[in-house]
């Protein structure tokens, strides 16, 4: 098929060697997070459920070449959920921009492999990324820039579907709605799931469909774990004449049974030679005595002012659990609000909320 | 009001909301940070925040707190509550070591001596690398190097006057940080020092300042030819640049 001046053919058994190369990912993936232990752990479920949309993209979509890493019309990618980037630095490694032997060093000191995807140090990242919610806006800077050089790169992104609660996303997608940005192609990985909990609770991003489309987008919703449909979309994503969204349900912590859906595997060490079927909760380790996390010793103070009769409101960003605010959500539930990962927002409604004069 | 986010959103992504939104109105909100300094460097630079607290400590207004462990986090949190204007609350992420008996007292702006082997050195510190820095201290006091070491977990207001105690008695000062080297409490020590000791400083000060044309902002604030002029020559009449201005004036007599 001809699309956008682009020539695809298709050996057979395409799909089947696609399917081969996502299975690769996953299990290389697993290993890593396991030989990296918990000092480094990675967001294994982060990680496995974008293992297709990266397979598609980088073994069949995007047009690379690992020998020439800084060819000028080569596709690019950003991965703006940066935290999943394990996915992405196994599918590299695969396609040989650098040797497999890195992996087991990722997240360490003066690795090639940084906690959250690095341009300068990673061969093959083409974008920087990391703190959510600004991947669309660099990936039309890099849209805007292939179009205005001629050059017939594309560019994909890949969201979070938590991340779409930072507004930035959405400034993003207007800007490329108003420049017709035909080369940006954006795939949302739906897994439903985000730090702190369901999206659908923590802060409701439906009906997303809706949303991209009243921003100018052409949407797809497709199986997001389904390669065929992945590729599919992309190539229909080519022969239009404005940006195209993609919207990938998938299941957070994929192809690991005691991990999908279970979000106590956002981000965590797996343990080696684990069992695929079912896992107990593995045992905490017993609590050095003289080891303490501030973090945790913060949100036992507020739940004592609470408790107190002090009149506090406690707001969070996606935090609650990892700012040890459970207790305090569960205990005070009209002292709570949950904004998502929306860090302006957050700040901007706590003056709003002490304006009022609250303590 | 107190929100919850990591050091590097609040320093950085939310930096505006923050200066013009909660401290220019002088609003009571506690800003909780955690991943501060190097507690979340497996995730890499877009969650290391080392640079927060030179960024935040340009707000005006704002208090800025910096635990050294568990109990004098809660210490802090519970003075937070009491202070009128926002507060940023540097935290960690995993575990790390107690230092202080549970309840530990804390006044905020207020800094303390830890441990006082000497006046070889004074090591000024704040946060979580406090704990490493009284291993230090230790390990020189047995090498024969006595020092004192100062915690200052308010560093903004800084606990001045200890600061220039600390030095006066010693001729070696040194100050340890979980933070960059611009901007922090390195930083926040030498604007204590410089002033009267080397130089002086003309600038806006450290506050809020209100509409009006540059010109008449410039002749309020003293950024005028002649005010610059005027102030400098009472600088140099009263001898505020301190003993090596000093000394060339003598001899210049």
């Amino acid at each position: 098929m001809r699309r956008s001046g682009r020539v695809v053919r298709r050996r057979r058994g395409w799909l089947t060697s696609l399917a081969h190369h996502a299975a690769a990912i996953r299990r290389d993936t697993l290993d890593v997070l396991s030989a990296i232990g918990d000092e480094h752990r990675g967001h294994p479920g982060a990680s496995l459920s974008i293992v297709e949309l990266i397979t598609a993209l980088y073994f069949d979509i995007m047009r690379v070449d690992p020998a020439r890493p800084d060819w000028p019309d080569r596709d690019r990618f950003v991965l703006s959920k940066g935290h999943g980037c394990l996915a992405l630095y196994v599918a590299l490694a695969r396609r040989g921009y650098f040797d497999p032997a890195e992996l087991r060093t990722f997240r360490s000191v003066d690795s090639l492999l940084q906690g959250h995807p690095d341009m300068r140090r990673t061969p093959g990242v083409d974008m920087t990324s990391g703190s959510l919610g600004h991947g669309l806006s660099t990936g039309v800077g890099l849209a805007l820039d292939a179009r205005q050089r001629g050059s017939p790169a594309r560019v994909y992104v890949v969201l979070g579907d938590g991340e779409l609660q930072e507004g930035l996303v959405w400034e993003g997608a207007m800007a490329a709605a108003k420049y017709g940005l035909a080369n940006l192609t954006a795939l949302v990985d739906v897994n439903g799931l985000q730090s702190g909990g369901r999206v659908s609770e923590t802060m409701p991003i439906e009906p997303l469909a809706a949303k991209w489309r009243a921003f100018g987008w052409r949407v797809t919703s497709i199986d997001g774990h389904d390669l065929g449909a992945i590729v599919a979309s992309a190539q229909r994503a080519m022969s239009q004449s404005r940006p195209s969204v993609i919207l990938a349900r998938t299941v957070k912590g994929k192809g690991v049974a005691w991990m999908e859906g279970n979000n106590r595997w956002h981000q965590a060490c797996p343990p080696r030679d684990a069992p695929s079927e079912s896992l107990a909760t593995p045992a905490p380790r017993p609590e050095p005595r003289l080891l303490a996390s501030t973090r945790a010793a913060f949100g036992d103070a507020v739940l004592q002012l609470l408790r107190a009769g002090r009149d506090l409101m406690v707001v969070t960003s996606d935090t609650r659990s990892s700012m040890g605010l459970d207790a305090v959500a569960r205990e005070f539930p009209d002292r709570h609000v949950e904004v998502g990962i929306a860090e302006q927002n957050l700040l901007a409604v706590a003056a709003g909320l002490a304006a009022g004069g609250r303590r | 009001v107190i929100v919850a986010t990591y050091a590097t959103f609040a320093s950085m992504r939310a930096l505006e909301q923050l200066r013009t939104f909660i401290a220019y109105p002088r609003l009571r909100v506690i800003v909780a940070a955690g991943l501060g300094g190097l507690s979340g460097g497996i995730e890499g630079v877009a969650h290391l925040g080392v640079e927060d607290l030179g960024i935040l400590r340009c707000v005006p207004g704002l208090t800025i707190l910096v635990p050294a462990d568990a109990p004098e986090t809660s210490a802090l949190v519970r003075g937070a509550v009491e202070v009128d204007g926002p507060v940023y609350l540097r935290l960690g992420r995993d575990d790390s070591p107690v230092l202080f008996d549970d309840p530990v007292e804390r006044r905020i702006g207020s800094g303390v001596v830890l441990a006082r082997y000497g006046d070889d050195a004074a090591l000024l510190t704040q946060g979580l690398v406090t704990a490493e820095v009284l291993a230090a201290a230790a390990m020189l006091q047995r090498s024969g190097l006595d020092t004192t070491v100062v915690e200052l977990p308010t560093l903004k207001p800084l606990d001045a006057a200890l600061v220039r105690a600390a030095v006066a008695e010693t001729s070696l000062v040194v100050t340890v940080e979980e933070h960059s080297v611009v901007g922090g409490l390195g930083a926040a020590v030498a604007d204590v020092l410089f002033d009267r000791a080397i130089g002086h400083r003309i600038g806006l000060p450290d506050q809020f300042l209100e509409s009006g044309s540059p010109g008449e902002l410039r002749v309020k604030f003293g950024l005028t030819a002649d005010a610059i002029a005027a102030h400098v020559r009472v600088l140099h009449a009263t001898g505020a640049g301190g003993p090596r201005a000093q000394a060339r004036q003598t001899a210049r007599r």
